[in-house]
């Protein structure tokens, strides 16, 4: 399959629907992203996992930097685009039961954001996912800004974007410092990955760099202490929004991390494990420390997710296969799970009289049983109960920095232990005990019904068969981690 | 056999499924369709004993795997099931006992509205429970180790508009969580040392290991907590009383019969390790001691009814866990099946005059009921009885089997046995004032009533715990009781688990039957304690001699104090206030977990979130930038206003000129 097609299909229905009447608008790019999902499941189902790059397409885009147009699928990227593309197909689905003023031009952004996303989890040219990283920010900044809640929701996305862009700024020093450095010795300047692992840079420039990459991705993950942006910023966002903003983008920086850090700077990335198992775990204790004190709803899950992000950075940086395995499958997980969770808060607080607060919900799970199990069989997945696919990630990754650093993984096992309390405690607040007076307890509707199932069915799914992304994973995550895995014997 | 196992698994978690599906429809046959289920899931359990039986002894260990569940980079996770005597054993205990139950749960949830989702719940936790004892592999035993967490949780919050009920089932939820993270510890110091997951091919190197290796100890140290947590041991047993805020014979199957035998399961199973690392099995018998003891003493002064059975398990599971690290595993998988059947017994008719007090759980509102509840009197006669260890009552054998056995490992093990025989007295002391104050005494009003044929009904219904009047909007728990005299699936429940209670115990007379011990044999082949702890010895009848001595002066106690002379518990208790102080609040263990873990975690939270975050993340690192955020934002503001349409179309501009020039260039 020429992955093109599925890298543009989006940006260009959402093109069409920009100037389509406004009836037709919303259900066009429903549609492109629902085919986007289909061209994913193919591609999954088509994959041969004996592994490599596949799908390759490669055409030199600008010669004379080296610039390749190049995108390729492997175990790495393959779920992520699965999970991309079910992010953003949820999203358009439940924007369709809502009114939104200026509907083509919202639904050009959202189909621009899923395109963007795509697009940096299959470049395999640095140049290239730059481009795609930066180019996420711009659809979610008017997204938020135009269509966004609150008063304070231009200031909000200012902020995410002051600090985001300043990552990508660094990062993009960091990629242009990467191919002209690496060039020379009688071969071209490229930025084609491939090329780049090839040419190792010298350990001490290695260094600077992987601190530039690493900043970017960390603000845009958001781990801690560079999550300043992340509470003013979830709270801006449409809730459909969020849900796909909140389940892909941190994935990108994940990926980064795997897909260039690691393989390109593996001198750097041995010599700033330690620091990055520190910042990974103050983000798991931080996060869940601020989770279980947080009364609003959408932050509860923003500040678990700072933690969730913090395992898969310890994941990544154990440096060895099961801990980057763990990372790979949880960056999936942690996606499907938190989609349904927060599109579920957007539920509860329309029940709510429109609070978000956990102290204004309560006592709907009598007359909402459906709801209540949906809500109750995300949340036992993300507090990773043995049985979900969570779980198989989050047991991968603590085993593997158990296996490298066993006292980091010690310390980790206290944010799974906190991870039940956050989770439980707004599942509790939200569904049981009494209800607040302002609450309307009914059960979910039909519509909301149709974009929750499947998506709590696809959890379930992985929590019966984890094989499924782990065996697809397994070939590439072993290769990508090999240099550094080397540079650390 | 295999595929009959298999069954025993599918059928609880078909039940589950059919009735959360038609949980809209079902009404009552919800009930009867998870009985349905949990009797087929026996059947197919008596099947796979059978089979297993027709197997030459050497033989009776298979492991069955359906296909791999994360079988990658050298972690062999697959689903995969052991069959042999102990999980059979267990299996057939399990389903047994929890087809009764829910027998019982069928008349006795019959008017409460949530009833499709106890029984969905119900199923669910059995299955649980079977993918726990029958799991081959140490990740297939997490597991089912978790899911029987959550079903603990979801029953125990059963009733969720009790905010007592919810913060209990949040308790188990999270002390049963911290035990599911030291199992999943532990399982990986076994992972490094052994390098697979699956039992057979760690108990094949088991041997192979040093004594008291370093990392072993550890992980057999933190599969004890796991251990601990579910069995409800020392220090993290505090859920076990808050779990009575679940319905009644959910405490009977859960809280009693199954969930906390986990743990004397896991230990069992995990013989060969135990047997190499004596370090931290010392632990758990050391453990297992003091739980019994301190539990039996908070049992002594308990006014709830549920409580005084609860801390009564707490304390029993202590003997378990006690038998089954010192070596006394036969004993230890004996004391687990009788008292599955007489403690599942005392729930359920601890149930029945829950009933007929409208709900009314304080003992001290309670009093001659002997006569107006016969059935109900004799079946909790004969669990009490079995409790207090009474020849031929099945408890008498099994626990003083443990004990004989810990004795005949000599040494510093006297002094559990010492211990052992005097919770035994306090045991019988405690069963016997439930009894007397509950059955003996004048009639209270309730009883009267229903002396005169009526069953008494409460006008105002209120939590058993705190009072709080009950949300009857939605209608649960059920506004109707019901007790055993007048609903014949309680009474047939009850009268099977009677029978059984009284008869279990010849199962395993020393020397005369010894059946449990010939059966699970192929499990222990191997074991150095197995064969040289026999009962065989003239001990155990001098053992058994001691603890029916000490039962029945127990009981003597008992009934000194709290029918021949009432008033004398007053005396005492003004004589040893300080003591009953203690007792009565349970050792303050909640209290120290509370000042030492939850207000600290609390507190960092409060600091994170009201101090930290607001002036580090929010002021010192975005202060450099909030100059450029505020100027951004005026600008954005200017912008905002009527120029979006343009960005959006610059945007696009921007994208089309990069395709063009993409176009061109390819």
């Amino acid at each position: 399959m020429n992955l093109s097609i599925l890298l543009w299909l989006p940006a260009a229905v959402g093109l069409v629907a920009a100037f389509a009447p406004r009836q037709i608008a919303p259900k066009l790019v429903a549609l492109a992203t629902l085919v986007t999902l289909g061209l994913a499941i193919y591609l999954i189902a088509d994959y041969d996992p004996s592994g490599g790059m596949q799908h390759v397409t490669d055409t030199m885009w600008i010669s004379q930097l080296g610039i390749h147009y190049k995108l390729g699928v492997d175990g790495l990227n393959l779920f992520l685009i699965g999970l991309t593309t079910l992010g953003f197909a949820a999203a358009a689905v439940a924007a369709n039961f809502r009114q939104w003023d200026k509907p083509g031009l919202f639904y050009l952004h959202l189909a621009l954001g899923e395109t963007a996303v795509l697009g940096a989890f299959m470049a395999q040219d640095l140049a290239l996912f730059v481009v795609f990283f930066d180019l996420m920010l711009i659809p979610f900044y008017f997204l938020a800004g135009q269509w966004g809640v609150g008063d304070d929701r231009i200031k909000a996305v200012t902020k995410m974007v002051v600090y985001t862009f300043v990552g990508s700024l660094l990062m993009l020093g960091a990629a242009i410092a990467t191919g002209v450095l690496s060039a020379g010795d009688g071969h071209a300047i490229s930025f084609a990955l491939s090329d780049l692992r090839a040419h190792k840079l010298g350990t001490s420039t290695q260094e600077w760099i992987f601190l530039l990459f690493a900043l970017a991705f960390l603000v845009k993950m958001p781990a801690f202490p560079f999550h300043g942006w992340m509470p003013d910023g979830y709270k801006a966002m449409p809730i459909e929004v969020l849900a796909v903003f909140s389940a892909v983008l941190s994935k990108v920086a994940a990926y980064g991390f795997l897909r260039i850090v690691l393989p390109v700077f593996p001198d750097a990335t041995a010599h700033f494990q330690d620091l990055m198992l520190i910042l990974a775990l103050a983000s798991i204790l931080y996060g869940s420390v601020m989770a279980f004190t947080s009364t609003n709803a959408r932050l509860v899950l923003g500040y678990s997710s700072i933690a969730q992000l913090g395992f898969i950075t310890l994941g990544i940086f154990a440096l060895n296969d099961r801990g980057a395995q763990g990372a790979v499958l949880q960056m999936v997980n942690h996606g499907l799970v938190v989609i349904p969770l927060i599109l579920i808060v957007g539920i509860l607080a329309r029940r709510a009289g429109g609070s978000e607060d956990l102290r204004d919900m309560g006592g709907i799970a009598f007359r909402a049983p459906v709801l209540a199990t949906l809500f109750l069989i995300s949340a036992f997945a993300t507090l990773a109960m043995p049985g979900s696919s969570n779980f198989v990630g989050e047991f991968f990754i603590l085993l593997g920095v158990f296996e490298s650093k066993q006292a980091f993984a010690y310390i980790a096992f206290a944010g799974v232990a906190l991870a039940a309390v956050y989770a439980l405690r707004l599942f509790i607040r939200a569904m049981h005990n009494r209800p607040s007076p302002q609450v309307e307890s009914k059960e979910l509707s039909f519509r909301d019904g149709l974009v929750l199932v499947p998506l709590v069915a696809v959890i379930l799914f992985f929590a019966v068969y984890p094989q499924l992304a782990l065996h697809r994973a397994e070939k590439s995550v072993t290769a990508t981690i090999q240099p550094a895995v080397e540079v650390t014997k | 056999m295999t595929t009959a196992a298999w069954i025993v698994l599918a059928l609880p978690l078909a039940g589950t499924l059919i009735i959360s599906l038609g949980y809209r429809f079902l009404g009552r046959a919800a009930g009867w369709i998870g009985t349905l289920a949990i009797a087929g899931s026996f059947a197919a359990a008596v099947v796979t004993f059978l089979k297993l039986q027709d197997q030459a002894q050497e033989h009776r260990q298979v492991a069955a795997t359906l296909y791999d569940y994360a079988n990658t980079v050298g972690v062999d996770a697959k689903i995969t099931i052991l069959i042999d005597p102990l999980s059979v054993l267990m299996i057939l205990v399990v389903t047994g006992v929890s087809t009764l139950i829910h027998l019982y749960s069928v008349t006795y949830m019959a008017s409460d509205r949530g009833v499709a989702r106890y029984f969905a719940y119900l199923n669910f936790f059995v299955f649980s429970m079977l993918l726990l004892v029958l799991a081959g592999n140490f990740f297939l035993l997490i597991v089912g180790w978790a899911f029987v967490g959550s079903a603990s949780y979801l029953l125990i919050s059963f009733w969720f508009r009790r905010q007592t009920a919810t913060r209990a089932g949040m308790k188990a939820f999270i002390i049963n969580h911290v035990g599911d993270i030291g199992l999943t510890l532990g399982v990986f110091f076994l992972f490094k040392h052994f390098g697979t997951l699956d039992y057979l091919g760690v108990f094949e190197q088991a041997h192979t290991v040093s004594t008291n290796n370093g990392d072993l100890v550890a992980g057999m140290i933190l599969l004890l907590v796991g251990a601990f947590a579910k069995s409800a041991q020392m220090p993290l047993h505090t859920w076990l009383a808050d779990a009575m805020e679940g319905p009644t014979p959910v405490s009977s199957l859960i809280h009693a019969a199954t969930m906390v035998t986990a743990g004397v399961y896991l230990i069992a199973r995990m013989w060969p390790l135990f047997e190499v690392t004596p370090a931290a099995a010392n632990v758990g018998a050391i453990v297992g001691c003091c739980t019994l003891v301190v539990a039996a003493t908070i049992a002594l002064t308990q006014t709830d009814i549920k409580r005084v059975i609860a801390y009564s398990t707490m304390s029993q599971i202590g003997y378990m866990v006690m038998g089954v690290s010192s070596g006394a595993y036969a004993a230890g998988m004996f004391h687990f099946m009788t008292h599955a059947f007489f403690k599942a017994l005392l729930f359920m008719g601890a149930g029945s005059v829950i009933g007929a007090m409208a709900g009314v759980q304080d003992m001290n509102k309670m009093g001659g009921f002997r006569k107006v509840l016969p059935f109900t009197f004799v079946t909790m006669l004969i669990g009490s009885l079995a409790l207090a260890g009474i020849p031929p009552f099945s408890g008498f054998f099994s626990k003083d089997e443990i004990l004989a056995d810990v004795a005949q490992r000599g040494g510093w093990h006297w002094a559990l046995v010492v211990a052992g025989y005097f919770a035994a007295f306090l045991t019988a002391i405690y069963a016997f004032r439930l009894m007397f104050r509950v059955f003996g005494g004048k009639k209270v009003p309730e009883a009267e009533e229903l002396a005169h044929g009526h069953l008494a009904h409460a006008e105002v219904h209120t939590n058993p715990t705190d009072g709080e009047v009950e949300d009857t909007d939605i209608g649960f728990p059920g506004p109707e009781h019901y007790i055993a005299e007048r609903a014949l699936p309680m009474k047939v429940a009850m009268g099977v688990l009677a029978l059984l209670a009284t008869i279990a115990g010849f199962l395993q007379i020393p020397t005369v039957t010894d059946e449990i011990h010939k059966f699970l044999e192929p499990t222990f082949h191997g074991s150095k304690y197995y064969d040289s702890l026999g009962p065989s010895d003239s001990f155990s009848f001098i053992g058994m001699a001691v603890g029916a001595a000490i039962g029945l002066a127990g009981i003597f106690i008992a009934w000194q104090i709290w029918s021949k002379r009432p008033g004398t518990s007053t005396v005492i208790l003004n004589r040893f206030k300080p003591a009953y102080t203690l007792l009565f609040n349970k050792w303050y263990f909640d209290e120290v977990i509370d000042y030492a873990v939850v207000r600290p975690t609390a507190w960092v939270g409060r600091f994170a979130q009201q101090t930290f975050e607001r002036l580090f993340i929010n002021d010192a690192l975005v202060g450099g930038t909030s100059l450029i955020v505020r100027a951004g934002s005026a600008a954005v503001r200017a912008a905002q206003s009527g120029l979006l349409r343009s960005y959006a179309a610059m945007l696009l501009l921007g994208l089309g000129g990069v395709a063009l020039y993409f176009l061109l260039q390819s």
